[in-house]
């Protein structure tokens, strides 16, 4: 354990960061804070750990209604904009087909719709993910800088939860065998 | 690892329903093709397309496990690969369709060949279409499939032994798999030409023999996730292995192929729409008039905007019961597809043997319609129970005594589906 910025002792540190070896013991250790109460954790792996958003509580997030408004957005938009030009603002008799001839106005909706759902879902997930975020308080620990991207399993209980506590929360990242436990500091 | 005793009987009660289905069925379906072959052969083809499709979209999907891996293919492996097997059985079920082609293709049919110079050209000059030759691509067709079917079969079944030396996959099917995938689009694309697209011999589309084999890999999804679905409360290993992720992987497989067949249909009618030539038009002239175009709207609603809605929905995907009715609801439309695609190239016959026929009426003909009728329709579901019977008993005897899930997916733990593994 350390502590890295002992003249800061007064402030509250960020969280509590530990290190588990499998994905078994991080699974058990997210559920069993989940189920006490803890609400804001978060994990870190190298590899989707199947289960584990879920044992975290995280059920629904926003992503997939704002594909869809997106989605839906961009093929109206698509779809109209051919429509506008054909129709109304400069009707042309082209072999004879309707103005409004919607096999061929297909495509490009398809092509909007497309663009709409996969801009929304970029941006969308980056926005609620908070991202892009220059600074975070994890970089500060030098073993999860340095595993964190390959072969570890971290979880990470923060302060700002009203169930944390130092000591009680410490106990219970402990009782996973964790490979290491550290304070990590603003 | 084998059928448990609940599941056997279980098989066995499909069996013994299956056995009088395909009898009756059938035996209606021969004495109404004896009776009345014009109306009845195609209502036949069209059942045949839709049973063969589904063992034709199980061996596609089959080689395109060995290809690409994953763990979609997990659960329903087993089922993929004995579908593909039922293949052997249908070349019997071909033979009507080759004895009776006068009735389904108009390059067979001297009454209307003879006063045409388009379907001439391509049978004595080109020398593409001709029974000969659609028997010799069929044979080299069924032969391909038979031999790559029975090929993944045996080989599974082999590494289903438990000893330590046999390995948990097939290894050279994987490594001559993309070879396979290649053989199964080209062999399959020709089936879907020669079977149904040269009903209508003056037409031309070079993108529907891919439409036609994408809506037989749709079946095979659909037809794999009932089958699982109903698996899981009677098979332990099912329970294990068809895990909620991977359904959902099937549930969003099913939707891709779902939006390539919405894809391909539109892409073909949005071409021959904007060219709107004389040889391709009366295709989609002689489907969208005469009650056709109900079928035609039916088709966009249910066979595409209805299941496509519903399967972006990720609780439709994670609940067995939901994504089971919408694969229930796409096989029924991919039947009403077929029929779709089929039957109106009857009109071809309009006016055809009609005693005091007019000068110059069998060529105006082919620009007439053949009405929509619930006959047509009956006659489809006849020998779609017929040959359904046939399909689901051959399937449930290969399936009774041999293990529902293949060995490599019990020995590859589904909690660790993310994780980098040797096993695939």
């Amino acid at each position: 354990m350390s502590h890295n910025h002992p003249h800061h002792e007064e402030e509250s540190p960020h969280g509590l960061l530990a290190e588990y070896e499998t994905t078994e013991a991080i699974l058990a250790a997210a559920e069993r804070a989940y189920s006490l109460g803890y609400r804001k954790m978060d994990a870190y792996s190298s590899v989707p750990v199947e289960g584990l958003a879920e044992a975290m509580g995280m059920k629904k997030n926003l992503v997939a209604p704002l594909v869809f408004l997106g989605g839906l957005g961009g093929g109206l938009t698509g779809f109209f904009m051919q429509w506008f030009a054909s129709v109304v603002h400069y009707p042309y008799d082209i072999g004879g087909r309707p103005l409004n001839s919607w096999p061929a106005f297909i495509p490009v909706t398809f092509e909007l719709t497309v663009l709409g759902a996969a801009s929304l879902a970029t941006f969308g997930m980056l926005a609620l993910n908070g991202l892009p975020k220059p600074y975070n308080p994890l970089f500060n620990d030098a073993n999860f800088a340095a595993r964190c991207t390959t072969d570890g399993y971290f979880l990470c209980l923060e302060a700002d939860d009203p169930k944390f506590d130092l000591e009680a929360s410490r106990a219970l990242l402990a009782e996973f065998h964790p490979k290491s436990i550290t304070i990590v500091d603003r | 690892m084998s059928v448990g005793e609940g599941l056997a009987s279980d098989i066995d009660r499909i069996r013994n329903f299956a056995v009088p289905a395909a009898g009756v069925g059938l035996g209606l379906s021969a004495l109404l093709a004896y009776l009345t072959p014009g109306a009845m052969l195609p209502a036949y083809l069209t059942a045949f397309l839709f049973w063969f499709g589904l063992s034709m979209g199980c061996l596609a999907l089959t080689v395109l496990h060995h290809l690409v891996g994953g763990n979609w293919g997990q659960p329903v492996r087993r089922l993929l690969e004995t579908g593909a097997v039922v293949i052997l059985p249908m070349v019997i079920l071909f033979i009507p369709i080759m004895i009776g082609r006068r009735y389904l293709y108009p390059w067979a049919d001297e009454r209307i060949a003879a006063g045409n110079e388009l379907i001439l050209y391509k049978r004595d000059v080109l020398g593409f279409l001709g029974a000969a030759k659609f028997a010799f691509r069929a044979a080299l067709g069924f032969g391909f499939w038979v031999i790559v079917a029975l090929w993944c079969y045996f080989n599974s079944l082999k590494c289903d032994q438990p000893d330590e030396d046999s390995p948990a996959s097939p290894r050279p099917i994987e490594r001559i798999s993309g070879l396979l995938m290649a053989g199964v689009f080209f062999t399959g694309t020709f089936a879907a030409i020669d079977w149904n697209m040269t009903r209508e011999p003056e037409w031309v589309s070079s993108i529907y023999g891919a439409m036609v084999l994408l809506g037989w890999g749709l079946e095979a999804f659909a037809f794999t996730i009932i089958l699982s679905t109903w698996l899981t409360s009677r098979s332990p290993d099912m329970r294990t292995v068809a895990t909620t992720s991977r359904m959902h992987d099937l549930g969003n497989l099913m939707l891709a192929f779902t939006l390539l067949w919405a894809y391909t249909s539109f892409s073909q009618l949005l071409i021959i729409w904007m060219a709107n030539m004389k040889e391709e038009a009366p295709w989609y002239v002689r489907r969208s008039h005469g009650g056709w175009e109900y079928v035609a709207t039916a088709l966009v609603i249910l066979h595409f905007a209805v299941p496509f809605l519903c399967l972006l929905f990720r609780n439709v995907k994670r609940t067995p019961r939901y994504l089971v009715r919408v694969a229930i609801l796409l096989l029924a439309m991919h039947l009403l597809d077929l029929t779709w695609l089929t039957i109106p190239a009857n009109a071809q016959w309009n006016g055809v043997g009609v005693a005091h026929a007019a000068e110059g009426h069998v060529e105006k003909a082919s620009t007439l319609i053949y009405a929509f009728s619930p006959i047509d329709l009956a006659l489809v579901l006849l020998a779609f129970v017929g040959i359904g019977g046939f399909w689901v008993f051959s399937y449930m005897w290969l399936l009774r005594d041999k293990p529902v899930v293949v060995r490599s997916a019990l020995t590859h733990p589904p909690g660790r589906d993310y994780l980098p593994t040797g096993g695939l």
